[in-house]
């Protein structure tokens, strides 16, 4: 399984890279085509980027920069996907993301 | 219910663990929110809430005057922490309590836990110990023993090994993530204990990796030209700044544990410079560079072990070794220098994260619980009353979070409430329950979210109610939406059988609109100036069913001259299908190899006919009813073959209709004998089709006895569960309706039968006796078979079966292909595999 989540993590970070300064367009179907064969082995990731982050997200790791005001939190960047398994048709994260968290910009 | 206590927990500075022993040996539990054995001692008390672990270290020091962590410090001590939200004070027993209570959720066995054993750090006073024993009591424990961490991390290494060889003086070195320990053990047959001890509790893994980023990272950084700016950034502290530390700090953890087992480690990061410009920089970093860092805290902690030898009037040589406990004993600089400066042996023997937590549950195995066992009314009637509730949630959203309402019929004093989400994604903490409870849920995408609302007595202890699972499906339509009438397929080459089949995208059912990517191969190579055509075709109906007897609601003929090139058998093939609600079908096909796109909207009013497609199809079914009609004449059913003869002259009439409307311009005659062909085909499928099925399953069960037996003899425990893997899926292919589905399982059965003979020595020698009998003007190279044949006699006698089975496929590689039927060699399929 670890094996797994190290390439889902690399998925992540290549998906990342290509959305600053790559290909993205050219390159998405081949990122698509290797997210559906990591559903076919069970695991689905997600990205939680700008998401509102607040202290009941377990699902996330969170390094908080500056103050924390309750609402006003967001995921500013993320080092690593939440990734999902399924088992007996029940999720389980067996990754939490790692995830910047920031105050949203006025 | 045993009679010893059996549970411990580590109730650490940093982090704590709970663990259990049994016969099978110590299990450390995990917690059921995130899988790690260690839950952080911090607590955190956010607007009405209480969090403990995790989330609450994450706002440590974000939130000083509401979340608090390192609490064990001050245990025994007449200080207290206010909370400003709660506008009260907490004791140190208090927070412990919280800690306490929450490693009891790690216990998944739904073991009742009156009785523990806690350890404590071997300085603990008197007071600070009973302050641990009361912090128990308030978790709702109602026996606790305390045992000292460094006799716990002792005992767990000493079940390890003879402790006879080891009598004498041990050193106990406890380097966490916050705190170092050192204690010194005297250990003999009969007696383990504490003779002395030193510490800090400021320092630890963490602060290595501090040192790691200003020390190694950020100088590298700071050399980069477009990254320079970065230096008056740090000495400011911004935020930009800080955003990057942070990063740079998770980096820097990560380095540190491949630094452990590799000589060096290249960071990759990216980092914005001044113009907003992402530049990607490679820091690297060396073992010896970290080591550098590390080297003056950790001499620091090898002066207050000497310190701790030279004030017991000991010798280094007097030690007899020295055993490593906490996360940070990983790095191999630690245990290098405590070889080098003890000059004895360090035993790494036991996982040092979980080495307390798991002696403390061995001396928990052996101590015998003073508590009998509760027959209390009261207790009992706890925890079979039931609070009645009423419960409002919508079953199915779109959107990232949904409020649930939780209405109780009595009032809820005293009684606290908590919410988690079966995946571990999402808690509420513990939060004061009243007797109508709104919660906004968080919800996972794209699936099912499950939450469990548990509501706590005032021990936080869980009490009976009517809450069912609260389950939310996130992403998709509620199923009251528009189901499909009809399977949809796509159809696919079946190359072996020479014919097509229907593979399910849409099962019947599924809820509009929806959309699927499917992944597959060109079938065969498509010439650019070839005739042959990639059709996809997407057909409504029965899966299980003949493709031809399915109504196309979408068709894309991809003509070969449309292509940039001869696309090669084996390449990649993506199509994408979306259905609206309103049944518009969208088709998309990639070809990755000439990296094309084909796309195209069908809108269901209206039909789809290949005239190519179905000139193909009407032969095949002309083919099939004419095998048909010879197999019932043979069998002397003339009522088959009556109705068969009608189907025939049916098909040859709708042919002929087809070769006069190919000289026709009528565009609609097309759609007719469409529909002719299919209602035909439709007819022919149903005739017999029990009586084929039944056949099939007859031939599946003996031909599964017949591999069974085999199976069951053969020493290959991967060939038993092959077996197995085949026959799970037998249910739904047998008690099915799909000829297919049988079909599929059959050949899987007859490829492992034949695996296993030709693995076998018999088998091979078998297979070599059957090829040795064909005469060589058989075979497409006369002398090199006859040569074959010399050496297979000869491996024979040698009884050399592995040469003999090279030999023997050599053999039958020189036989000519077998000649196929006629009609089948036209065979063109769709190009679809």
């Amino acid at each position: 399984m670890e094996a797994i989540i190290g390439i889902i993590n690399q998925v992540h970070e290549v998906n990342q890279k290509l959305e600053t300064k790559g290909d993205l367009i050219n390159v998405s179907r081949n990122i698509s085509r290797i997210k559906h064969h990591l559903e076919e082995l069970g695991y689905t990731f997600h990205n939680p980027i700008n998401e509102d982050y607040n202290d009941t997200r377990t699902d996330c790791e969170a390094n908080i920069i500056g103050d924390f005001t309750e609402g006003k939190m967001y995921i500013s960047k993320v080092i690593k996907p939440i990734i999902f398994t399924e088992t007996n048709n029940a999720p389980n994260i067996i990754q939490k993301a790692v995830v910047i968290v920031e105050q949203k910009p006025e | 219910m045993s009679s010893t206590i059996d549970f411990a927990i580590d109730l650490g500075t940093t982090n704590s663990a709970i663990a259990k022993a049994s016969h099978a040996g110590v299990e450390v539990f995990k917690n059921p929110l995130d899988l790690k054995q260690t839950l952080p001692s911090v607590v955190g008390f956010r607007r009405n809430r209480i969090i403990v672990g995790d989330k609450a270290r994450e706002l440590l020091g974000k939130d000083p005057d509401n979340v608090f962590g390192g609490f064990k410090r001050k245990m025994g001590t007449s200080e207290s922490f206010f909370v400003n939200s709660l506008s009260e004070t907490k004791t140190p027993i208090e927070l412990s309590a919280h800690v306490l209570r929450e490693l009891k959720n790690f216990v998944h066995s739904g073991e009742e836990l009156n009785s523990v054993v806690i350890t404590i750090p071997a300085s603990f006073d008197t007071i600070q110990s009973n302050a641990t024993k009361k912090a128990g009591y308030e978790a709702g424990f109602e026996e606790v023993v305390l045992l000292q961490e460094p006799i716990a991390a002792c005992l767990a290494f000493v079940n390890k090994g003879d402790r006879s060889e080891k009598s004498g003086h041990w050193i106990v070195y406890d380097l966490g993530g916050g705190t170092f320990d050192v204690a010194l053990a005297s250990i003999n047959e009969q007696d383990l204990k504490i003779v002395d001890h030193r510490g800090d509790n400021f320092l630890g893994g963490l602060d290595f990796d501090h040192r790691l980023v200003t020390d190694v990272f950020l100088k590298q950084i700071f050399v980069v030209p477009e990254l320079a700016y970065l230096q008056k950034e740090y000495e400011d502290r911004t935020l930009n700044f800080r955003r990057l530390y942070q990063i740079l700090l998770l980096k820097a953890e990560e380095a540190k544990k491949q630094l452990s087992v590799k000589e060096s480690v290249d960071v990759e990061i990216e980092i914005q410079d001044e113009d907003g410009i992402e530049q990607e920089v490679i820091l690297m970093v060396t073992r010896d560079q970290f080591n550098t860092c590390i080297q003056e805290k950790l001499s620091y902690t090898l002066t207050l072990v000497e310190e701790l030898l030279a004030d017991n009037n000991l010798e280094t040589s007097d030690i007899k070794q020295v055993i490593l406990v906490g996360g940070s004993t990983y790095i191999p600089r630690v245990q290098e220098l405590l070889q080098m400066r003890l000059k004895t042996e360090v035993n790494t023997s036991v996982d040092p994260t979980t080495a307390v937590a798991v002696g403390a549950a061995q001396y928990a195995a052996g101590k015998q619980k003073k508590l009998k066992v509760s027959t209390s009314t009261e207790n009992n009637y706890e925890t079979t009353s039931q609070l009645q509730a009423k419960v409002s949630y919508p079953k199915s959203s779109m959107d990232t979070e949904e409020v649930l309402l939780v209405d109780f019929e009595d009032d809820l004093e005293d009684h606290f409430y908590r919410i988690r989400r079966e995946d571990g994604g999402y808690d509420t903490g513990i939060i004061k329950a009243s007797s109508k409870i709104r919660e906004f849920l968080t919800l996972a995408p794209d699936r099912l979210n499950n939450f469990k609302v548990e509501i706590l007595n005032s021990n936080h202890e869980p009490v009976g109610t009517n809450i069912p699972i609260i389950s939310i499906l996130h992403g998709k339509f509620s199923i009251d939406g528009q189901p499909l009438p009809h399977d949809i397929c796509i159809e696919v080459d079946d190359l072996e059988n020479k014919r097509t089949k229907l593979e399910v995208i849409f099962p019947k059912n599924s809820i509009l609109p929806l959309n699927k990517t499917i992944y597959r191969e060109v079938s065969k190579t498509i010439y650019k100036d070839g005739e042959d055509k990639l059709i996809v075709n997407v057909l409504e109906g029965d899966l299980y069913a003949l493709p031809e007897t399915n109504q196309t609601i979408g068709i894309i003929e991809i003509d070969p001259a449309k292509l940039d090139m001869d696309l090669v058998k084996g390449s990649d093939l993506e199509i994408r299908m979306e259905i609206s609600e309103s049944r518009d079908l969208r088709v998309c096909v990639y070809l990755s190899q000439t990296d094309q796109e084909f796309d195209q909207v069908f809108n269901s009013s209206e039909k789809y006919v290949s005239e190519a497609k179905l000139e193909d199809e009407l032969s095949l079914l002309v083919h099939k009813i004419r095998k048909d009609l010879r197999e019932k004449e043979t069998q002397a059913d003339y009522d088959g073959a009556a109705t068969l003869k009608e189907y025939l002259s049916e098909a040859m009439l709708i042919e002929e209709e087809f070769a006069l409307m190919k000289n026709t311009l009528s565009g609609d005659e097309k759609y007719h004998i469409s529909e002719r062909k299919r209602r035909l085909a439709q007819k022919f499928d149903s005739l017999n089709k029990d009586a084929r099925l039944t056949k099939l399953r007859i031939a599946y069960y003996e031909l599964k006895e017949s591999v069974r037996k085999q199976v069951e003899t053969h020493p290959d425990e991967s060939v038993k569960a092959k077996f197995n893997n085949i026959i799970s899926s037998e249910n739904e292919a047998v008690k099915g309706q799909s000829i297919f589905l049988i079909e599929e399982l059959i050949k899987k059965l007859k490829v492992l039968r034949s695996d296993i003979y030709i693995n076998s020595d018999e088998g091979i020698i078998d297979l070599y006796y059957q090829l040795a009998r064909i005469n060589n003007s058989m075979y497409k190279d006369k002398k090199l078979a006859d040569s074959l044949k010399d050496q297979g006699q000869k491996a024979l006698e040698r009884q050399n079966y592995k040469e003999l089975k090279v030999i023997a496929f050599n053999l039958h590689h020189l036989l000519p292909e077998m000649k196929e039927n006629s009609f089948l060699n036209n065979f063109k399929g769709t190009g679809v595999g």
